[in-house]
C-alpha cells in the first residue's frame, strides 16, 4: 500500500503526525501528574468590534520561552508567574460610578506589573492580553501547564476605600465541596487542585499584603482567606489582589496606583522565591 | 322644560356636588401619600418587625451581621429586639428577610436591595439551604470584598441565632451557581461556626468633669 503513495505524501504525512504529536505535549503534557484536563465550558469570544483592542505590549504564552518537557520534576525555583487580568469581553465586572469598568482596569495594571517583573528576570504568562472572554477553566488551563509557575490574579473592587489593596487566598477551610468536588480514585480533582498550595499560597498572600499596606493607606496588615473560585482550580501557589475601587474619581486615580503595585509585586515575589527554594530543598 | 331634561339637570348636579365634597379628601390622601417616608422607615421596620410571625415567635435580642461601619471588608455584629420563631426552618426565614431588609444605617447594607429569600431549609446534620431570588447576584456590587461581606452576613447571622447549624449552600433561583457575582465560590458549602459575642462595653461613659 505504501508503494503506491508517492514519496513527497509520506513525508507531509510524516510531517503532520509530527505536529499532532508536538500539539498534544503542548496541550496535556504540561501539566503535573494527576491532575484531569479542565471541562471545556466555554471558549474564548470575538473581541469587541467596538472597541479596539489595546496594543499587545505582553507576550501571549506562544510566544514565550517553552517550558520544560513534559513529566520533569518541579525546578526549585520560581521562573514563571502567570497574571490574569480578571474578566475580559463580554464578563466586564465592576462598573464604576464614572464609568470605569474592572475588565479594561485589570488589563491595563497587568501590563505594567507584567513590564516590572520581566525587568526582574521572571517570565510572564498573561491569562489574556486583550478584550477576550476567557473562562475560569481556560485560565486555570493556561496557568496549570507552566512548570515552576505562581498565579496572580488582579481585581478592582466596588466597596472600600478608594485607593487600598488586599490580598486573598482560597481558604479551603470556608468551605466543604460538594460530592461531584471529592477526589475519587486517588487522583486530585481539578476543582480542587489549589488545596496541595494553599499553605503556599497562605505565604505568598502574606508577603503580597505586607508589601501592599506600606504603599496603599487603608490597606489591611494581613490578607483574607477567601472561597475565590478562580484559584481553586489552580495548582500552584496562587492569590488574587483587589484595587478599590471602579468608583474612584477617573481612570488616572486607578491607573496611579499601577507602579506602587507592580513594585509591591515584585518584592513579594522576590520575597516569596527565597522561601519557596529554601522549602524545597 | 320637560321632566327629563329637568332629571337630568337635577342628577347633574348632584353629581357635582357629590364630587366638590369627595375631591379635596381624594387629594389630601394623595398628598399624604406622598410624603410618606418609605424606604429608610420600612427598612428599619422590617428589623425590628419581621413580617414573618409564628406561633412560637418569642422576643428575642437577634444577632445580625452587616458590614462594619469602623473596620473596612469585615461584618460587625448588631443586636436587634426582635421575635424569632423557635422553629429553625422559620426562624432561619426572619433572620435573612431581616438581614434582606437592611441594617439601621444604610451603608451597612450586605445584600442587594429587592432580593428576595425564596425557600430556607434543612438537611440532616445541620445543612442550611438559602435559595435566593436572581437579584442577588445581579444587583450585588461585583468584587471580591463585597460578595465575601454577603456571604460573611449570611453565615454569622445564621450561626450565631442557630447553634445547630453547620453548614450553609447558597442557591440562587433554585439552582446551584458557580459564583455569587463572578468570585465567590457557591458551588460547595460554608463551614458555619458561631461568631464569639462581643464583649460588653466597658469604660465607654466619659468620667465626670469637674
Amino acid at each position: 500500500m505504501l508503494r503506491t503513495v508517492p514519496k513527497a505524501a509520506r513525508f507531509a504525512t510524516f510531517l503532520a503526525l509530527a505536529v499532532a504529536l508536538a500539539a498534544f505535549a503542548k496541550t496535556g503534557g504540561g501539566q503535573s501528574p494527576g491532575v484531569p484536563s479542565p471541562p471545556q465550558t466555554q471558549s474564548a469570544q470575538p473581541q469587541n468590534p467596538l472597541k479596539p483592542p489595546p496594543p499587545a505590549t505582553s507576550q501571549t504564552p506562544t510566544q514565550q520561552p517553552a517550558p520544560p518537557p513534559p513529566g520533569q520534576a518541579p525546578r526549585r525555583t520560581i521562573q514563571t508567574v502567570v497574571l490574569d487580568p480578571a474578566h475580559g469581553g463580554t464578563d466586564e465586572g465592576a462598573h464604576g460610578s464614572t464609568g470605569i469598568v474592572e475588565k479594561d482596569v485589570t488589563l491595563a495594571l497587568a501590563q505594567v506589573v507584567a513590564a516590572r517583573l520581566r525587568r526582574d528576570g521572571l517570565r510572564v504568562v498573561m491569562t489574556r492580553t486583550g478584550d477576550q472572554t476567557v473562562s475560569f477553566d481556560d485560565r486555570a488551563a493556561t496557568a496549570n501547564a507552566q512548570v515552576s509557575a505562581i498565579f496572580l490574579s488582579l481585581h478592582v473592587g466596588s466597596s472600600g476605600q478608594v485607593g487600598s489593596a488586599s490580598a486573598y487566598y482560597y481558604d479551603f477551610s470556608q468551605i466543604a465541596p460538594s460530592g461531584s468536588q471529592a477526589a475519587a480514585h486517588g487522583l486530585l480533582s481539578w476543582e480542587l487542585a489549589q488545596q496541595p498550595w494553599q499553605s503556599y499560597s497562605r505565604r505568598l498572600a502574606q508577603l503580597l499584603q505586607a508589601e501592599l499596606s506600606a504603599r496603599f493607606r487603608g490597606s489591611p496588615d494581613l490578607p483574607s482567606g477567601a472561597a475565590i473560585y478562580q484559584l481553586r482550580e489552580l495548582n500552584e501557589p496562587a492569590v488574587a489582589v483587589e484595587i478599590e475601587n471602579v468608583n474612584a474619581p477617573n481612570a488616572d486615580a486607578l491607573q496611579s496606583l499601577a507602579a506602587p503595585l507592580a513594585i509591591s509585586i515584585s518584592r513579594a515575589i522576590q520575597s516569596f522565591r527565597t522561601v519557596y527554594a529554601a522549602e524545597m530543598r | 322644560m320637560s321632566r327629563r331634561r329637568k332629571i337630568a339637570i337635577a342628577t347633574l348636579v348632584a353629581l357635582v356636588a357629590a364630587g366638590v365634597i369627595y375631591l379635596p379628601g381624594l387629594y389630601q390622601r394623595v398628598v399624604g401619600l406622598r410624603r410618606m417616608p418609605v424606604s429608610e422607615e420600612a427598612e428599619r421596620r422590617a428589623v425590628i418587625e419581621p413580617p414573618l410571625s409564628t406561633s412560637t415567635d418569642q422576643p428575642v435580642k437577634a444577632r445580625m451581621f452587616w458590614a462594619s461601619a469602623t473596620v473596612a471588608g469585615t461584618v460587625d455584629e448588631t443586636d436587634v429586639d426582635t421575635k424569632l420563631s423557635a422553629d429553625p426552618v422559620e426562624r432561619g426565614k426572619q433572620l435573612l428577610t431581616a438581614l434582606i431588609a437592611g441594617p439601621p444605617d444604610p451603608s451597612r447594607r450586605t445584600l442587594p436591595p429587592g432580593t428576595t429569600l425564596l425557600e430556607f431549609y434543612l438537611l440532616p446534620e445541620g445543612t442550611a439551604v438559602a435559595d435566593f431570588s436572581n437579584t442577588l447576584s445581579t444587583a450585588m456590587p461585583s468584587g471580591i470584598q463585597s460578595e465575601q461581606l454577603a456571604v460573611e452576613s449570611i453565615g454569622d447571622t445564621l450561626a450565631a441565632n442557630i447553634p445547630a447549624l453547620r453548614r450553609l449552600k447558597i442557591l440562587i433561583d433554585g439552582q446551584e451557581a458557580k459564583t455569587l457575582a463572578g468570585h465567590i465560590d457557591l458551588t460547595g458549602y460554608f463551614m458555619l461556626h458561631a461568631p464569639t459575642p462581643a464583649p460588653p462595653a466597658t469604660g465607654t461613659d466619659p468620667a465626670p468633669q469637674r
